[in-house]
């Protein structure tokens, strides 16, 4: 077994990581803040001569662990940009996201006009109508847009619906990552009592906390990456919906605790960890919140299974061992 | 590249052991600590077994009686035995650590001494550790080692030592330098428990018979020939112990197992489970799966050399927390009959009631929860 992403991934995160840190890192998003539109010519040209919009991630594990890296590093910036939404599709083209079926929805950059394409958790497809038309967020969801969802005759698509899930769980993952990282320096700069902050043990404890649940979504986020590139459409479903699970309970533990170990700061625009926990909802929250998901993921278990060594349950899912 | 499918070493020997098991353990076995005197007997009757088919050391090297086996197949071997509620009772201690640090630091003679018995399965080793003054700060122990004769005598008191009574030997660490001397000045004896001047008395508890015992040493006499290591450097030896508990216990895999049973064994009442209920169950199986994961992590960079101890540390950190979490999960799906433990009551119930009890120990035993986050908090802010 192995638990490293391949060099070439590890390749292109270093070249996201570079031209983003050139273009301003999260000083991208208070700009693109106050001109939300400016945005998606600015960032498509800016990871164009990466050869991002070429990767498709159908085509081997090794695209798509490229791509989920990719999502990773933007996420570190909190990347305003439908980057896991416009990868998961591969050379289909559309940018693909995820809602709770058909009416009117909210939905990440849905301001942007797309050329957009719905599925719900279980890739069930949906068109989408009324994208483009400006920013409905607040301060949790600035690049939030509201769309009308209906019916399709397409097929449906659970592997596509697996895929959204997943790297825009990656992205989440790069958010988280940054966070504990930020607050981690933070601890060494920040003095009270005539002490470094991390010279206090509470504070120590807290940030171990905060960096396990961050490290068991990333553990989490490569097997379900792996899994999307060697199991049926079926599980992938399930695990990605696991993921997106592990994800939003990792971010209660993290994001809250950057908030408090930043006091007042943390809730202050000039700190990323402010920009990088406001971004954070619309995958948090949409297409449905944590308890909604979770109940979704009980059920989908029962039927289908979820692979481990000493998994007895569900049908499809060959057992394991 | 991302690779996590298991070999087909690991799979065979999955499945060896499996059948292993079947044939050996009867069902609802609990482990060998239980109230039931019989549940003894065939822990030491499965571990004469695996030793005859070389799966006891099974991690050992072949020069030391062992089977060689790769870390991926002693991984698996760690997730098979703790699911099935380890059967080998007492002596994995033995297999895990005794035997390898007495190969790294023992004599030729000590080598020949103790490691075919524990290979075979035949002996039982306890941890001569922790003290009333010294549990997570354990250079704080007193436990004296006085010259004499062709050896030393010594003197003191052990607490917390699992399998103490039935143990025939005593990985012991005491002091032969100056009292307060912290980590200079100890010394590791390998003690025999079978003679006068030792005393092992049960401490009753939660966790059921022979998990907590004292040892009192009066004049105990080990000879010269069983020091391990250096006079005086123990502490050395001791980090090594460390090193080999990095991983410990698999303990997520019987959280697996018993969340993937519950559906099953809870058929009746499964029907009419609340709806939050099997939330909290699909989340303790995704938390199940990224324990599993970060273990997997730390075996993997362990075998590119360069284990980080802050990854080993967040692994127990995840492990042994999940291990409560699925506790709580786990009696809440069975309800209040999950304190009925009579003999006659459902396996499932039973095991469910059992892990929870043993789960309270798992951020105590092995270093505490709060040693691996000290470990871990220094490790993020030493910038």
């Amino acid at each position: 077994m192995i638990s490293r992403l391949s060099a070439e991934a590890i390749d292109l995160g270093a070249g996201v990581r570079s031209v983003l840190a050139g273009a301003g890192g999260v000083e991208l998003v208070r700009r693109y803040l106050v001109d939300p539109a400016s945005r998606e010519q600015e960032i498509e040209s800016l990871l164009q001569p990466l050869g991002l919009w070429d990767l498709d991630v159908t085509d081997s594990q090794i695209e798509l662990e490229a791509a989920a890296e990719a999502c990773r590093v933007g996420g570190t910036t909190a990347l305003p940009y439908p980057i896991a939404e416009r990868l998961a599709s591969g050379s289909a083209g559309s940018w693909a996201t995820l809602v709770d079926g058909p009416g009117p929805a909210l939905i990440a950059h849905g301001d942007l006009e797309g050329p957009w394409q719905a599925l719900d958790l279980a890739g069930r497809t949906f068109t989408v109508t009324g994208a483009g038309g400006g920013v409905v967020g607040g301060r949790l969801a600035p690049f939030l847009g509201a769309v009308e969802v209906s019916t399709s005759d397409s097929v449906d698509d659970p592997a596509l619906a697996a895929r959204v899930g997943t790297l825009q769980s990656w992205w989440l993952l790069g958010v988280l990552q940054r966070a504990v990282d930020d607050t981690r320096v933070y601890l060494t700069e920040r003095e009270q009592f005539g002490r470094q902050l991390a010279q206090f043990q509470a504070l120590r404890f807290q940030l171990a906390d905060m960096s396990v649940a961050v490290q068991r979504s990333e553990e989490l986020a490569k097997y379900t990456a792996w899994s999307l590139a060697h199991h049926d459409p079926s599980e992938q479903v399930v695990d990605a919906i696991a993921l997106r699970q592990g994800l939003i309970q990792a971010c209660e533990t993290v994001l809250r605790g950057s908030h408090q170990l930043y006091g007042a700061m943390g809730f202050c625009d000039e700190t990323d960890v402010s920009i990088l926990s406001r971004l954070s909802h619309s995958v948090r929250r949409l297409p449905v919140g944590e308890e909604d998901l979770a109940t979704l993921l009980g059920t989908m278990i029962l039927d289908r299974g979820f692979r481990g060594p000493f998994a007895t349950l569900g049908g499809p899912i060959e057992a394991r061992a | 590249m991302l690779d996590y499918t298991e070999s087909p070493e690991v799979l065979d020997l999955r499945s060896r052991i499996r059948h292993l098991i079947d044939e050996m353990i009867p069902d609802g076995y609990l482990g060998a600590f239980t109230d039931d005197p019989n549940d003894l007997k065939i822990a030491e009757e499965f571990c004469q077994a695996l030793g005859r088919h070389r799966l006891l050391a099974l991690a050992w090297p072949v020069d030391f009686g062992g089977g060689g086996a790769s870390s991926w197949e002693q991984t698996a071997l760690r997730e098979e035995m703790w699911a099935a509620h380890e059967p080998r009772g007492a002596q994995y201690m033995g297999i895990n650590w005794v035997g390898p640090v007495i190969m790294r630091h023992g004599t030729k003679e000590q080598q020949e001494a103790f490691l075919p018995p524990i290979a075979a399965g035949e002996v039982i080793w306890c941890q001569g550790f922790s003290e009333p003054g010294a549990g997570s700060d354990l250079p704080a122990l007193r436990t004296s080692a006085r010259r004499t004769e062709g050896g030393w005598h010594i003197n003191g008191q052990k607490i917390w030592t699992s399998y103490a009574r039935m143990a025939q030997w005593c990985f012991l660490l005491a002091r032969t330098g100056a009292p307060g001397g912290r980590k200079d000045g100890i010394t590791v004896f390998l003690l025999d428990m079978q003679q006068p001047g030792v005393e092992a008395r049960p401490v009753h508890s939660m966790l059921g018979n022979h998990h907590l015992n004292e040892i009192y040493f009066t004049d105990a006499f080990v000879p010269d020939a069983q020091v391990l290591g250096t006079v005086g450097d123990g502490w050395s030896i001791i980090t090594d112990v460390l090193a080999f508990e990095r991983v410990g216990i698999a303990r997520y895999a019987r959280c697996e197992r018993l969340l993937s049973e519950a559906p099953t064994a809870l058929a009746d009442r499964w029907q009419t489970m609340p709806a939050g209920l099997v939330a909290r169950w699909a989340r303790a199986l995704v938390r199940t799966r990224e324990a599993r994961l970060l273990a997997y992590k730390v075996v993997d960079h362990q075998n590119q050399g360069g284990l980080n101890p802050a990854d080993a540390a967040a692994y127990r950190m995840a492990v042994t927390t999940l291990d409560q979490e699925v506790a709580e999960v786990l009696m809440d799906l069975v309800g209040p009959k999950a304190l009925d433990a009579r003999s006659d009551q459902p396996e499932f119930q039973r095991a469910v009631e059992d892990h929870w009890r043993y789960a309270q120990a798992s951020t105590v035993a092995s270093g505490t929860i709060e040693m691996q986050k000290q470990l871990l908090g220094k490790k993020l802010v030493s910038l």
